[in-house]
């Protein structure tokens, strides 16, 4: 394996298996054993997706809705493990989780980000070292041992940020977080995903918009049905599926 | 920096080759996380109660009163430290049966962050018991009390219950983990479960004392590993006395075969969670 690889799948293809009824309890399990009415479906999400990436690159993914491109960044990120083909990823892999989805409403802010801390891979010291800088950033210190359930929405999705950004990853999936917040906080993000790749992170970034995966990206990759339409640089592709 | 790559994690879909010794490697570098969720699942369990944590020695002493009026004076059993005999019988059941129902909800629970982020999967499961073990402890507290009261004279057999809980935690952990594997392919394992547990619950001594089983059912009775682990657990604490050999084989054989058996099956189907949740 090339020593500059981040991350490489090779005839990657995740299926999800659906009975072709609903079984939603046991009476119609066995009922439809006894028909034997069950028929399995298999759809593939992905299918024969080859993609290499360096470190320090970055790579835009679009495509339509249900195109699998969600389902991509789960591979790369371990959640869904490959039924066909293979993925190798070299680093430490940071999802940006739909902002304040590792959070407990219950615990205050400050526990809060000893639990996303951890959730994201930093040991508790780790956590400590980055604790002031999390604070600062997410302007929020008076009201860090409050229960976050006080907190308004922007408050939760400035810890959130705060937290999720702390540290440079190797690796980065962000999965259409442009789509949310207002533009400030859009812009924040930008600037942090640009400090990132100046200093070497791996970036996969899914989005809808062509514009943005342009600002970013160098490479492009685009998905349809699961399968890869065109791999190229940001611009061919981001170009080419805006014309689609 | 050459030093500085070859320290980064990698992870390989083609070098995962058994699941049963992954998890185990997962989950030793990750046990900051499983003793995070332990903690947070302890700290908002009664975060909206006035009492909190009392509850946790409340509840098993409240019960112990109940069945203590009801048994005593109905049936009359005629069991040396009646109280203490039910209280240390149901701190046993309980941890088991909580342990079991809350693990059998974690994968669902946790749908949210399954789907996100990966974390070996019986972490969720172990922050349940982890919880429940917590409770086990402090019930204990209740324990003590009435023990003082109802004046037992405690012996130095008492430190051979912890390696009675040890093969317990086996179990239970065994059981929960085969539990929750069943639930997310099945969404209404979970009444049927209560179900089983009510009627595990009466099959096992908690309340009455095991001479009223029938001469010819008593072999069969003895076979229940419930019925095994409330007796190695009182034996020991509440009559001085050295639990019988082979109650200790069947407690050793029970923990440790359905403590692999449930490692097998859920990691075996773990990777299906993110899948169907």
């Amino acid at each position: 394996m090339n020593q500059n690889i981040a991350i490489q799948t090779e005839d990657l293809g995740i299926c999800f298996k659906m009975p072709s009824e609903p079984i939603s309890g046991t009476k119609e399990l066995f009922i439809k054993i006894a028909k034997k009415r069950i028929k399995i479906n298999t759809f593939w999400a992905l299918r024969h997706v080859n993609l290499s990436l360096n470190e320090g690159e970055s790579i835009g993914i679009m495509g339509k809705n249900g195109a699998g491109k969600s389902t991509l960044l789960k591979a790369i990120a371990r959640v869904l493990t490959p039924k066909e083909g293979r993925v190798y990823v070299r680093g430490k892999v940071f999802p940006m989780l739909e902002l304040g989805a590792g959070f407990n409403m219950e615990l205050t802010g400050h526990e809060n980000i000893y639990l996303y801390g951890n959730i994201l891979g930093l040991t508790n010291e780790n956590v400590t070292q980055l604790y002031d800088s999390i604070v600062e950033f997410s302007e929020l210190r008076e009201f860090i041992h409050s229960p976050l359930r006080s907190y308004s929405t922007g408050m939760v999705a400035r810890l959130a940020f705060a937290t999720a950004t702390a540290v440079q990853p190797d690796i980065l999936l962000a999965d259409e977080i442009l789509s949310v917040g207002d533009k400030d906080f859009q812009d924040k993000c930008m600037d942090r995903m640009r400090s990132y790749l100046n200093n070497g992170t791996t970036i996969v970034f899914v989005s809808h918009s062509p514009n943005s995966v342009k600002q970013i990206c160098k490479k492009g990759l685009w998905l349809e049905h699961g399968q890869v339409r065109m791999t190229g640089s940001a611009e061919e592709v981001a170009d080419a599926y805006a014309a689609s | 920096m050459q030093e500085n790559l070859s320290q980064k994690p990698i992870y390989d879909s083609a070098k995962l080759i058994n699941p049963f010794f992954e998890e185990i490697k997962g989950l030793k570098e990750n046990s900051f996380i499983l003793r995070r969720m332990i903690y947070t699942n302890f700290k908002t369990r009664y975060k909206r109660s006035y009492l909190g944590v009392i509850w946790s020695m409340l509840n098993p002493l409240l019960n112990m009163i109940v069945f203590v009026i009801i048994f005593s004076n109905l049936f009359r059993f005629d069991v040396p430290h009646y109280p203490l005999y039910i209280l240390s019988g149901n701190m046993i059941f309980t941890f088991f049966s909580q342990s079991t129902s809350e693990a059998m909800m974690q994968i669902i629970a946790n749908a949210g962050m399954l789907r996100r982020v990966y974390l070996p999967k019986t972490v969720y499961i172990l922050a349940g018991i982890g919880i429940n073990g917590i409770n086990l402890i402090l019930t204990f507290i209740p324990f003590i009390l009435i023990a003082l009261i109802d004046r037992l004279a405690l012996s130095w057999t008492v430190i051979l219950i912890i390696p009675v809980l040890f093969l317990l935690s086996l179990f239970v952990v065994g059981i929960s983990l085969v539990v929750a594997t069943i639930t997310p392919f099945l969404n209404d394992f979970s009444q049927i479960w209560s179900v089983i547990i009510t009627l595990w619950m009466y099959l096992t001594p908690l309340f009455y004392p095991v001479n009223i089983i029938p001469e010819h059912l008593i072999g069969i009775y003895q076979l229940n590993p419930m019925y095994i682990y409330v007796t190695l657990f009182r034996d020991p604490l509440l009559y001085a006395k050295i639990p019988e050999p082979s109650l200790w084989l069947g407690g050793l054989i029970y923990g440790v075969i359905i403590f692999a058996f449930g490692w097998w099956l859920f990691t075996k189907n773990s990777n299906e969670f993110a899948y169907r949740a």
